[in-house]
């Protein structure tokens, strides 16, 4: 094949088994066995299965039928010999983060979809790294050697192609679709292959007689568009034939912000709620100062018991990237909307963000905040979620420093007087 | 009551009284502008409780009487009457003012001026007189510079300091600053002294009012230091002033400066409004960067475009890269009312000074904008 042919030329890369890949690699008693990712650590470090989900599952566990999103408990029915690890987001990441380096020796041209999933645009990397396909086959040898972590590319002229074609022979697979090619590569295919064909669309064209992605492009687009609506009709038509000229974008400044956490038990204690809050809001700020922006909206989320779901914005009188006044909104907006009844989830989010922050003639006080915060923020680097945070934001754990628990002490002496 | 007055004198009178008329109120006879005759000839007076403006307009009159008049539509009905004598005549038992003007014969529905709201005592207290126009114009250099947030009311104010010879005006909404010193004749025994906040609002009607025909502008302080009267021959204008503690804004004034730039007012003005078109969608930031002999102005607003512009300046110091709100910069020089503009600074995360060239009676703060550089 010419390398001639390729005027644009797109790789999805795909990391196989990601987070369980990442614990067998760090746990060698972990190799070769069913590895579920989910849960958490609790504070004496036991693991917390109750109300989690499986984030992530090897492919030995996979076979025994446990899937992304699958509870827990039902998970462990279908694999009991599972071994069940808490999610550790900081080694996804650093990993991740060496993965997405790697790529970026060979375009600028990234678009990470998660930590393990980017578009790479080679079109103008060919005079320098030679055919896509051999560009996917060396990143394949030393994203494996570099990091020992397996993936699956797919190498087309779009996007939607491409990544069709990374799905397609997983795990450890390279597959290529010719320039003139993506057509006819699609057509046999199943409909719930392509992105953003989903069940009720599946549904709807099943209904007209359609199975594959060959018969969906053949339907003449209006008969779609009646069905699917306007939009989504002629963006389904046109990928199953493989036409998708959108662009693979480097990400610039986020929309939004936000980090939310679901409690291990229901929380109505206000003190717990607080601290909860602080350390949600320290998280987005420290994300907003890591990018240099700034919001000028807060939102709060929280759903109850009984999965009510509220969320509350409020507009800041000038944008700010201070974990205090951050927590300050979303601790007021709580204060004007909880009922009281008991929380099992808590959302902190910052959205309309800007790159700069007007500072202030009068504010000694928030010039200190601000170096807290950055100082809180080269401590976070360093020693990640044991690092120190702001007094409300850890709730008095009374623990010495050897981690012993010297609450009991307390009560003990509490009750000799 | 019954009298004769001009109707463009009338229309023109109620203009500057309406600006106290609150549009939403739930209290309806604000709404309405009270209608009295008096030594003067009419007497025009409207309320917010906070802003009263009152005004007198010369007219014949036959008969004593008072009333209120729906604010709006009296000032939109005489507004559109051709320039004629136009006589006005109260029916007390039903409250209906009869307007006979030209060809129209009127009659609008008022409210007993017994439901009026009582207004503040008269300036009694101690005062000062001030040139008319430099009030005016001080007030249009500091007001700008006031917050508009409520949540910080002392804020929305301006700072108005009584010394021996000297009236200073301050106004600042934490994210700039802006000072005018304006020099009065000592006003004795009688003159107030200490400082007040006067909503910024209402000090600019009171320098919307401020015309060639009103020179002098006696400001007094009630003695209860509540109210603030601005007395001009046919007019006077009180408001309700802001409690609180002003920040101690001398304290933010710097000292020196590790670098200063000098250039034409006007043509930084120019530029620095043509540069901004390309911040809107960036928080309106500019960009100053400074060089040898040069003052470069950069916008940049990402998937829309940048601008870069170098004006010639004369530059003392070190080399800065600062960031401003282009708004900020933008009202401060227009306040500047010389040929020349001295800016200077403290690195990019300190205060910058814009000040006249020639005078030292102005000066303007800005806090910067941190960016990533």
């Amino acid at each position: 094949m010419t390398g001639g042919d390729w005027t644009r030329a797109i790789i999805h890369l795909d990391l196989d088994a990601f987070y369980a890949s990442v614990e067998q690699l760090r746990r060698p008693e972990l190799r070769g066995q069913p590895v579920i990712v989910g849960g958490w650590s609790d504070e004496s470090g036991r693991l917390q299965t109750a109300r989690g989900v499986v984030s992530a599952a090897s492919y030995e566990a996979r076979r025994w039928g446990v899937r992304s999103a699958m509870p827990l408990a039902t998970a462990l029915r279908l694999c009991p010999q599972a071994r069940v690890v808490p999610v550790d987001f900081g080694a996804y990441r650093a990993a991740s983060t060496q993965v997405f380096a790697l790529a970026r020796t060979y375009t600028p041209v990234v678009e990470p979809l998660s930590l393990d999933e980017a578009y790479l645009d080679v079109t103008a990397s060919q005079r320098r790294f030679g055919a896509p396909r051999s560009i996917a086959a060396e990143l394949r040898d030393r994203i494996l050697d570099t990091t020992r972590l397996h993936a699956s590319f797919g190498v087309a002229t779009a996007k939607v192609v491409a990544k069709v074609a990374s799905d397609l022979r997983k795990p450890r697979g390279l597959v290529v679709v010719e320039p003139g090619e993506e057509a006819a590569f699609l057509a046999p295919l199943a409909l719930r292959t392509l992105p953003g064909l989903g069940p009720a669309a599946e549904r709807a064209l099943q209904g007209l007689g359609v199975s594959t992605l060959g018969q969906l492009a053949a339907l003449p687009l209006d008969v779609l568009q009646r069905r699917l609506g306007q939009a989504a009709g002629r963006m389904l038509w046109e990928r199953a034939r493989g036409d998708d000229d959108s662009a693979v974008s480097v990400p610039g400044r986020p929309k939004s912000i936000s980090r939310e956490e679901t409690f291990a038990h229901d929380l109505d204690d206000d003190d717990a709620l607080n601290a909860r809050l602080q350390e949600l809001a320290a998280d987005v700020g420290r994300r907003l100062r890591q990018g240099g922006w700034c919001a000028r909206t807060v939102t709060l989320r929280m759903r109850y018991s009984d999965f009510t779901t509220l969320t509350r914005q409020l507009s800041l009188p000038a944008p700010t990237e201070a974990d205090l006044a951050i927590a300050g909104a979303a601790r007021g907006l709580l204060e004007n909307c909880w009922t009281g009844s008991p929380l099992r989830l808590l959302g902190v989010g910052v959205s309309g963000l800007e790159d700069a922050s007007q500072l202030d003639l009068f504010a000694r006080r928030v010039d200190r905040d601000t170096r807290v915060d950055h100082m809180l923020d080269q401590l976070h680097g360093r020693f990640g979620h044991s690092a120190p945070r702001r007094g409300a934001a850890t709730t008095l754990r009374d623990l010495d420093f050897r981690g012993d628990d010297l609450r009991g002490l307390g009560q003990h002496s509490a009750d000799e007087r | 009551m019954k009298c004769t007055v001009s109707s463009s004198a009338l229309s023109s009178s109620l203009s500057l009284v309406s600006r106290a008329v609150s549009p939403r109120s739930t209290l309806p006879i604000l709404g309405n502008v009270l209608v009295e005759t008096g030594d003067e000839g009419l007497r025009l007076t409207a309320t917010n409780l906070d802003l009263t403006i009152s005004v007198a307009v010369p007219a014949e009159v036959a008969s004593e009487g008072r009333t209120t008049i729906p604010a709006r539509l009296l000032t939109e009905y005489v507004g559109s009457l051709l320039d004629a004598p136009c006589t006005l005549e109260l029916n007390p038992s039903t409250q209906v003012l009869r307007l006979v003007c030209g060809i129209h014969r009127t009659n609008i529905h008022g409210i007993d001026a017994i439901e009026f709201p009582p207004l503040p005592p008269r300036d009694t207290g101690a005062g000062i007189e001030v040139d008319g126009p430099a009030l005016a114009a001080a007030v249009t250099q500091t007001a700008m510079a006031a917050s508009g947030d409520e949540a910080r009311p002392v804020l929305t104010g301006v700072l108005v300091q009584f010394d021996a010879d000297r009236l200073t005006l301050v106004a600042t909404d934490g994210h700039r600053l802006a000072v005018k010193t304006l020099e009065v004749a000592g006003g004795g025994e009688d003159a107030p002294t200490g400082s007040i906040i006067v909503p910024a609002r209402h000090l600019t009607e009171v320098a919307r009012a401020i015309t060639p025909a009103r020179p002098v502008v006696r400001v007094a302080v009630s003695p209860s230091r509540n109210q603030v009267f601005f007395t001009m021959p046919d007019l006077e204008i009180s408001s309700r002033l802001i409690e609180g503690t002003y920040p101690n804004y001398a304290q933010v004034i710097p000292g020196e400066s590790t670098t200063t730039v000098t250039l034409p007012t006007s043509a930084l003005l120019r530029e620095t409004r043509t540069v901004s078109v390309l911040a809107k969608d960036a928080a309106n930031v500019v960009r100053l960067r400074t060089g040898d002999g040069t003052l470069t102005l950069l916008a940049q607003t990402a998937e829309v475009g940048d601008d870069e512009a170098p004006l010639e300046a004369s530059v003392n110091g070190d080399d800065l890269h600062i960031a401003f709100n282009a708004r900020y910069v933008l009202d401060a020089l227009a306040a500047v009312d010389s040929d020349q503009v001295q800016l200077s600074f403290n690195g990019p995360l300190s205060p910058g000074v814009i000040r006249p060239v020639g005078t030292d009676d102005y000066l303007c703060i800005i806090m910067p904008v941190r960016v990533p550089m």
